[in-house]
């Protein structure tokens, strides 16, 4: 099954395999209820049926949290597609709506003996249960109830996906170690801590029917509640005058620019969501002048865009000579030929040889959207096509999904 | 101690020798929740007011009820919302209210849901960090959450709020009524760099400092409940 966060997937060597548990586990402050989210409703979008275990609140509001993230699952409430195993409410002795409830929340096995009727009277495709959580079971049940939440033979019995969420709280390493060791894979959400969170991003450390991979993957949520990859810093760099603003300004709704009399003198900062990524862009100066910045930029860059005027062939070595200066060789990477709209713009083709690319880089021409609007003999940044500004983007986050 | 943060509250960085060094956890047991409420607020204020945010985690009163009440004594915390003031507010849910929205407040669903609470916290505290290098917390009461959740799940609960707070530069105070839990305070006590105490006697509220990082030139104060907030003396 995927879970249709990009580069998850290919972590996971496809998605999350039928008849296991995988865990996803996360640390106090960090929140994992986007992706508990996402890959609920990429489950109930594929037809399949899941059960939802809650344990320390109302099933009723988990679907409102849901709603208010921006995922609608009221439907699925309605033709029971999703459905909740209710292990809150008898806590504080309160009655419950749903329809699974149990009555003695601190019995990890009246807890799964209710689990275990509610995936048998489940229907969908495929199943999935989310069992949230396996922290919240140790706190609630204690800590001897580790061997006796067999997710893994319910997920057997019922050709199902278990996910069991487990925050990692400061608990004694031996049952940390044990939790990991009864997963078949784990999804782990990891802070980058300073002072503060500064940034999450996911790792698959352990996953039984792939190799795991040693990479960290950034995300952010966005405002729709998808969970994308955040790609912090790609570089637009190109000659002066090559349409460097005008890129940025084409993909970002909320770009700015240091500009002067049309020319870039410090930055052009933009931010776009685009294909399951978040990527904000970074445009440098094309004048030697302020090439410092360049060097600057480029060591912590993940990506380039250079953007060439397709008409100027004589400013093709200076971005050549940029690229050795910001150090970004190697790096994904994807040539604009921008202007492509005059007449005499070097083809793509023509362009690569006279870059002495190699032959698998990726050169895309662009053009202008609306030639009317551009005042000749005025410096001033211009929109692109939209259509040719995404494939620049697609190119280029293909190679972040490799 | 080079970075002593003045707490501004009256009376009581004289008795502390200055204030309180960054980052301190303190426990405040208390036979009188009331005043120690005040004592809270007061302090929170006190650092808004010398633009420290504020963050108050709530479990027996709703936001907006304590607002009220502090405007009486000529606090308004809503000045403050905008930016600096933050409430996590873990009373209205489950009260069964339903609060308009707030960007100021975050509701967290049950008593049970610690791990929602630091979620919240987390959020706040990175943007109190762009504020200013040092603000306050409070979490009243700690009480609450024991009797929800077991003793162990709130001490570790506790263990990473205290850890995040310091690291962001916070210092904060545990509420936790006395009585009920009285066997608890020697290990709570283990878990803070202070330990403040609220009693009622005869001649009114007694504060008494019981443990604290350095020398103290008074452990017993008076507290007395102004128009404007709290005096020790
Ligand atoms: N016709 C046409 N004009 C373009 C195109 N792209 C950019 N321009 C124009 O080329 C000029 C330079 O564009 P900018 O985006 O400012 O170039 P830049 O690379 O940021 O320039 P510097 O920051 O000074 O190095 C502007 O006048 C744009 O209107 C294009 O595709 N077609
Ligand atoms: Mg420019």
């Amino acid at each position: 099954m995927k879970t249709k966060i990009v580069s998850l997937d290919k972590l996971l060597g496809g998605g999350l395999e039928d008849k296991s548990l995988i865990v996803l586990w996360t640390s106090p402050g960090v929140d994992c209820s986007p992706f508990v989210y996402q890959i609920t409703i990429s489950a109930l979008n594929g037809g399949d049926g899941v059960v939802f275990l809650t344990q320390t609140k109302r099933a009723d509001l988990v679907v409102e949290d849901m709603k208010r993230k921006g995922w609608a699952v009221d439907k699925f409430v309605d033709d029971g597609k999703l459905c909740f195993v209710d292990a809150y409410s008898k806590l504080l002795s309160a009655p419950s709506k749903q329809k699974y409830v149990v009555e003695k929340p601190k019995d990890i096995s009246q807890v799964m003996a209710v689990l275990e009727k509610a995936m048998a009277g489940l229907n969908g495709k495929n199943k999935v249960l989310i069992f949230d959580s396996i922290s919240s079971s140790l706190d609630i049940c204690g800590e001897d109830s580790l061997p006796k939440i067999n997710l893994k033979e319910l997920a057997d019995k019922h050709n199902a996906i278990a996910l069991g969420i487990f925050v990692q709280w400061p608990y004694e390493k031996k049952l940390v170690d044990a939790v990991k060791e009864k997963a078949d894979a784990i999804i782990q959400l990891n802070a980058i801590e300073d002072k503060v969170i500064l940034r999450e991003f996911f790792t698959v450390p352990k996953v039984s029917w792939h190799k795991p991979a040693k990479k960290g993957v950034p995300y952010k949520v966005l405002p729709t509640g998808e969970i994308a990859v955040y790609v912090p810093k790609v570089l637009v760099i190109g000659p002066y005058n090559a349409g460097k603003s005008s890129f940025i300004h084409s993909v970002s709704d909320r770009a700015v620019s240091v500009d002067r009399l049309g020319t870039t003198i410090a930055l052009d900062h933009g931010h776009v969501d685009y294909a399951g990524f978040s990527v904000d862009l970074f445009g440098t100066p094309g004048q030697e002048r302020f090439d410092p910045l360049l060097e600057m930029l480029g060591g912590e860059a993940l990506g380039v865009i250079v953007v060439v005027d397709s008409t100027s062939p004589e400013t093709f070595k200076r971005a050549k000579e940029m690229i050795a200066k910001s150090r970004t060789t190697g790096l994904p990477s994807v040539v604009v030929a921008n202007k492509a709209d005059f007449k005499g713009a070097k083809k793509p083709e023509e362009v690569r040889q006279l870059m002495v690319l190699q032959k698998d880089a990726i050169v895309i021409p662009v053009v202008a959207e609306d030639l009317s609007s551009i005042k000749p003999g005025v410096k001033e940044p211009c929109k692109l096509k939209k259509s040719d500004v995404n494939k620049v983007l697609e190119a280029l986050l293909g190679k972040f999904g490799e | 101690m080079a970075d002593l943060l003045e707490t501004r509250v009256k009376g009581l960085d004289k008795a502390l020798g200055g204030g309180l060094p960054g980052g301190t956890s303190i426990l405040l047991t208390t036979e009188t929740p009331e005043k120690t409420g005040f004592f809270c607020l007061d302090f929170l204020y006190r650092g808004l007011a010398s633009k420290q945010p504020a963050m108050m985690i709530t479990t027996d009163k709703s936001p907006e009820e304590i607002k009220i009440d502090a405007v009486k004594r000529g606090q308004t915390f809503v000045r403050f919302e905008e930016k600096f003031m933050r409430w996590i507010d873990v009373y209205s849910i489950p009260a069964g209210r339903s609060p308009d929205e707030n960007p100021a407040i975050n509701r967290v669903s049950s008593y049970l849901s610690l791990y929602d609470i630091t979620i919240s916290a987390s959020i706040f505290q990175s943007n109190f960090y762009k504020l200013n290098q040092c603000h306050r917390v409070v979490l009243d009461s700690l009480s609450t959450l024991i009797v929800r959740n077991n003793s162990q799940t709130v001490m570790r609960f506790m263990q990473v709020l205290t850890e995040k707070t310091k690291k962001a530069g916070g210092s904060l105070i545990y509420v936790l009524k006395k009585g009920l839990y009285a066997h608890l305070e020697p290990e709570l006590e283990k878990m803070v760099d202070a330990h403040f105490d609220m009693v009622q006697t005869d001649k009114g509220t007694v504060f008494k400092i019981l443990k604290f990082p350095s020398e103290v030139s008074r452990k017993e104060l008076n507290l007395k409940v102004t128009r404007t907030g709290v005096e020790l003396g």
